[in-house]
């Protein structure tokens, strides 16, 4: 078998791989990255690069143009070398739909801070550090170092205590000093240490203790894995002031775009590590990115609290996923016991905790969980609705008589994935948008005020709102390209209409922000997905919307969510508008919560256990619904009253352009 | 004892829509054949009334077909390349309308031009008098330039044109309207599909009682159970007062029917399958018969035998006495055939 040397630009970075290594395989190996969504199926079109010397074999792809492939595209999961290569990775491939690095501060901090105000009033953390002076022994009192540290320690926090070997070996060091006289030292009594104590299941460990007061550097990380977008605050305990956010995307990314191809993937010799490692590396790269923005050092983050779908915590902890995704749908643990967060590769303080809040079945994982907690619908005498809006889409309906939750595959669009101009919530996302009702001009707001460069999935909603309102789209989302023509243009990839909505000189980018017909389509596809699943749960137990007294919004797609247009576009059922709450990423608002609050962290253990999961793939009647939905903003326009009386004043526009778009057909021909 | 009272009481009813245009109309057929209106589930009478039987309509190409099996070239081989002649057969076999498609628009079946086409419409226009059905080749990107002139050339005939689908609905549904034809709305096996392809013709100002439901077809043998269901949940939803529901539905019988390997097989199989000459017909027959039970308005057939044994059929059902002129043919024929296959 013959081997060839591959050179990567604009890194230059080389791997020699042989012949039968697509290069794709090829990327990896020299860890250039080159996003691929579909996991190298050949599907998804973006893994895209350029061959700029030697020679590939592979087949041909309708994802490209002719004149593409002359210019030497090919796409690296269906081509294996032939020859020694340079091979270019395009702009488009490198960042596409999905940007690897980045940081958002701001985007995600509201909802949570407020939370967190709230609980300061019962802080009590499950990890906390505990500040003691202790007496010094004298001949009255000789108690050895470790109960006299326990005995005090027992006097702040009663209850059952356990310390390693380790730390009874520290202990008279750490209590004493070392005084040199002349060849000889003697000790030389402190007795102010630091113990931190971590809550392990019922019982309550030393984790370590250490010289003088350093209870103030006490930090925790609250974690969000999901499937698309993994998120961290670095919260000071003792304030509960959140110091710094940080997200990106997972870069599982490049092996699967669903928790489904993803599991596909780890299947493959070798592939549950490679995700493994994949994950840990992102939190790890969250890490580093706080820790320098905010000078923490990594040893003072003490603990882990991770929020997160089934099969992303599996993946984090190193669990046996496989099982997730075939009936019975067992997960390998539910609710994980806390662990050495360096077991699992975390650096952070070598004797610091990873906890899980725990999951409800295979497909609603510890992120419900920590919605229900925020939004506090477990409490409430009225009927409450979460929509948990990710690639993984929940729905929880219930109140404190009952939970019942169901989930649906949703798709990346809202988090910006699947989407040509789509990214998260950062600088320089569209996220929220207006367009004249003729669909003349259009006006945007960006986060942080940068020049446009995509748009994020507030900036989607209110675009495809917007789209349905101006009668750019007709129902089913199909552009309606004679109505507002100087708004579209041609895409050079195939020829197919774009909506234009921000010019290449107007961005950020210096290339066009556009929507394609195929946007809306993943769009309409997902919200659709999200509406049949809530549609179904409400049914099942035999109520209708109007029933439910408050709905809760949770996603990590910016923060300028705009109801209506969620309304206009059909996510969300047309109920009145201050019914509707959004709570922003509910799921690492609710690790936070439990980090804060030991109550809380017992009480997320509560509300698993009365979750009643209800499949919807056994659910005939899901699939109807879910064809019914995937329409703007739904085949049953009774359902949408308000929508409908919008629309009403636009369909008088719409029958006269589509007269004119007759004309026009009569002159073409 | 007393026997409960069993019939339904339904709030909705299929809406009529009437194809073909008379001289008082404008147009210059000989009659029009009005389709729809049922108040109650196919052919209960005591649940509600039939007031127009399902409708016969026969095919016609533009051009000869390609492998057409031997017991239609018996039927139209001598006029298959004359569709004026074609259509004039077609009425003496006792159709009630016309089903033309314009087959040879097609980019690989000939790819004539709008012209062309609009000749052949106008011929067939000449030469019968029956109201006219008239199909694209169903690529969108040759139908929108063919079928504006086919329908302007048309004008005032009331013609049923079709297909206007999910992705492609614009332009037939527009030269629909501005020249005053009914429009077949195609939404393959799926209630919900029907609905949103009925909203988006409506939302262009299209009137919804101008819609012919075309949820596609499927023969015996090849999926008609999915055909059968879909009909039947959107007729006992239009019954319940789902008015995107309420359309007649037209089924295109023949060409899925003679599609089936057991129909178009030739009498090398006559020792086991029975002979050609019945064998196909039947398979028409059974098809047809079936999905008249679903909720069909709108019948496009074949053969001459199919469309006398489903005529007679339709008649028994609304109470008429049965016909047959000629001995074999009739129901009998499709008994003969499925008790000869039993028995094997």
């Amino acid at each position: 078998m013959s081997s060839y040397r591959i050179r990567f630009l604009p890194e230059g970075r080389e791997t020699t791989v042989n012949e039968r290594k697509t290069l794709l395989e090829a990327a990896r190996a020299a860890n250039v990255y080159v996003g691929a969504i579909c996991g190298g199926e050949g599907v998804c079109g973006k893994c895209r690069v350029i061959v700029r010397e030697g020679d590939v074999e592979g087949e041909s792809t309708e994802f490209l143009t002719r004149d593409e492939i002359r210019r030497g595209y090919v796409l690296a999961c269906q081509v294996v070398p032939s020859s020694d290569l340079v091979v270019e990775v395009p702009a488009e491939s490198r960042l596409g739909a999905y940007e690897r690095i980045g940081i958002d501060s701001e985007q995600f901090r509201d909802f949570a801070d407020r939370a967190a105000e709230r609980l300061s009033a019962e802080l009590d953390p499950v990890v906390e550090k505990l500040f003691l002076v202790l007496p010094e022994p004298n001949l009255d009192d000789p108690t050895a170092d470790q109960e006299r540290l326990l005995e005090a320690l027992s006097k702040r926090r009663p209850g059952a205590l356990q310390m390693g070997l380790k730390i009874a070996r520290e202990l008279p060091e750490v209590l004493r000093r070392r005084e040199v006289k002349r060849s000889s030292w003697t000790w030389k009594w402190d007795g102010r240490v630091t113990a931190t104590v971590g809550l392990r299941n019922d019982v309550k460990e030393v984790l370590y203790v250490e010289r003088g007061d350093t209870s103030d550097r006490n930090y925790g990380l609250a974690l969000d894995v999901g499937t698309t977008t993994v998120v961290g605050h670095l919260v000071h305990l003792n304030s509960t002031v959140t110091r710094e956010a940080a997200a990106k995307y997972n870069s599982q990314i490049e092996y699967g775009a669903d928790v489904i191809n993803r599991i596909n993937y780890a299947r493959q010799p070798g592939g549950a590590e490679v995700l493994h490692r994949a994950i840990v590396q992102d939190v790890e790269t969250l890490i580093d990115d706080l820790v320098e923005r905010t000078r923490v050092g990594r040893g003072d983050i003490h603990w882990v609290v991770a929020a997160g779908n089934t099969a992303m915590l599996h993946f984090l902890l190193g669990l046996e996923a496989d099982l997730i995704r075939l009936s019975p749908f067992v997960p390998s643990a539910a609710s994980p016991p806390p662990v050495r967060a360096a077991e699992v590769g975390l650096r952070i303080h070598p004797r610091g905790l990873l906890y899980s809040l725990p999951m409800v079945g295979s497909f609603v994982g510890g992120d419900i969980t920590a919605g229900i907690l925020v939004s506090g619908m477990h409490k409430s005498e009225g009927l409450s609705l979460l929509l948990d809006i990710g690639t993984n889409g929940e729905v929880v309906l219930g109140n404190k008589e009952f939970l019942v939750a169901s989930s649906a595959s949703a798709g990346p669009a809202f988090e910006g994935g699947s989407i040509s101009c789509g990214m998260r919530a950062t600088c320089g996302a569209i996220d929220s948008i207006r367009m004249f009702r003729d669909g003349r001009a259009i006006s945007a707001t960006t986060v942080d005020g940068c020049p446009p460069v995509g748009l994020c999935g507030t900036g989607l909603i209110d675009a495809l709102s917007e789209m349905v309102l101006a009668g750019v789209v007709d129902r089913a989302g199909r552009f309606r390209v004679e109505s507002v023509p100087h708004h579209f243009r041609v895409s050079e990839a195939d020829a197919s209409p774009e909506l234009l909505l921000v010019s290449a000189k107007e961005s950020g980018s210096k290339r066009d922000v556009i929507m394609s017909q195929t946007d809306v389509e993943n769009l309409v596809r997902t919200k659709g997905a999200i509406y049949a699943a809530a549609d179904s749960l409400v049914q099942s137990v035999g109520l209708s919307f109007d029933e439910v007294q408050k709905i809760y919004i949770a996603g990590a797609f910016g923060n300028k969510l705009d109801i209506s247009s969620c309304i206009t576009i059909g996510l969300l059922p047309d109920v009145p508008i201050e019914r509707i709450q959004f709570i922003g990423n509910s799921s690492v608002a609710g690790a936070k919560r439990a980090m804060l609050s030991r109550r809380m962290f017992e009480e997320a253990g509560r509300i698993r256990g009365r979750i009643t999961y209800r499949e919807l793939m056994v659910d005939p009647a899901y699939m109807e619904k879910f064809t019914s939905a995937c329409f703007l903003p739904h085949t049953d326009l009774a359902r949408f009253s308000s929508v409908a009386k919008r629309l009403d004043g636009q369909r008088s526009l719409i029958a006269t352009t589509s007269t004119q778009q007759q004309e026009i057909s009569h002159d073409h021909s | 004892m007393i026997i409960p009272d069993v019939k339904e009481n339904w709030s909705g009813r299929v809406s009529t829509v009437t194809i073909g245009a008379t001289e008082a109309k404008g147009g210059t057929r000989g009659r029009t054949v009005t389709i729809g209106g049922a108040s109650g589930i196919p052919f209960l009478s005591f649940d509600g009334k039939v007031p127009n039987p399902p409708a016969i309509a026969i095919e016609v190409f533009d051009k000869e077909p390609a492998a057409w099996p031997k017991p239609l070239e018996d039927v139209y081989g001598d006029v298959w390349s004359d569709p004026p002649a074609w259509a004039r057969r077609v009425k003496e076999l006792g159709a009630d309308l016309v089903n033309l498609r314009l087959v040879s628009t097609h980019p690989d079946e000939g790819n004539r031009s709008a012209e062309e086409a609009v000749e052949t419409v106008q011929a067939v226009l000449e030469a019968v008098d029956l109201p006219l059905i008239v199909w694209g080749c169903q690529v969108p990107e040759k139908d929108q330039n063919v079928m504006p002139k086919v329908a302007e050339a048309a004008q005032g005939e009331n013609c049923l044109l079709g297909a206007a689908a999910e992705t492609d609905y614009r332009t037939l549904t527009a030269a629909a309207q501005a020249y005053g034809h009914k429009l077949i709305a195609l939404a393959p096996c799926d209630i919900n599909k029907t609905k949103q392809v009925n909203i988006l013709i409506t939302d262009m100002g299209y009137p919804l009682g101008d819609i012919v439901i075309y949820p596609t077809t499927a023969a015996l043998g090849y999926g008609m159970e999915y055909i059968y269901s879909i009909l039947e949940r959107g007729r006992l939803a239009a019954l319940s007062g789902d008015r995107l529901l309420a359309q007649p539905v037209i089924l295109d019988v023949g060409y899925e029917a003679w599609r089936a390997k057991e129909a178009k097989a030739g009498d090398e199989f006559a020792d086991v399958w029975g002979p050609a000459r019945e064998r196909g017909p039947a398979w028409e027959v059974v098809t047809a018969t079936t999905l008249l039970q679903g909720g069909a308005d709108l019948l496009v057939m074949c053969h001459p035998k199919a469309v006398e044994t489903v005529r007679n059929a339709i008649g028994q059902l609304v109470g008429e006495q049965p016909t047959f002129p000629n001995q074999d043919t009739g129901l009998l024929l499709v008994q003969t055939t499925l008790s000869q296959g039993v028995a094997r």
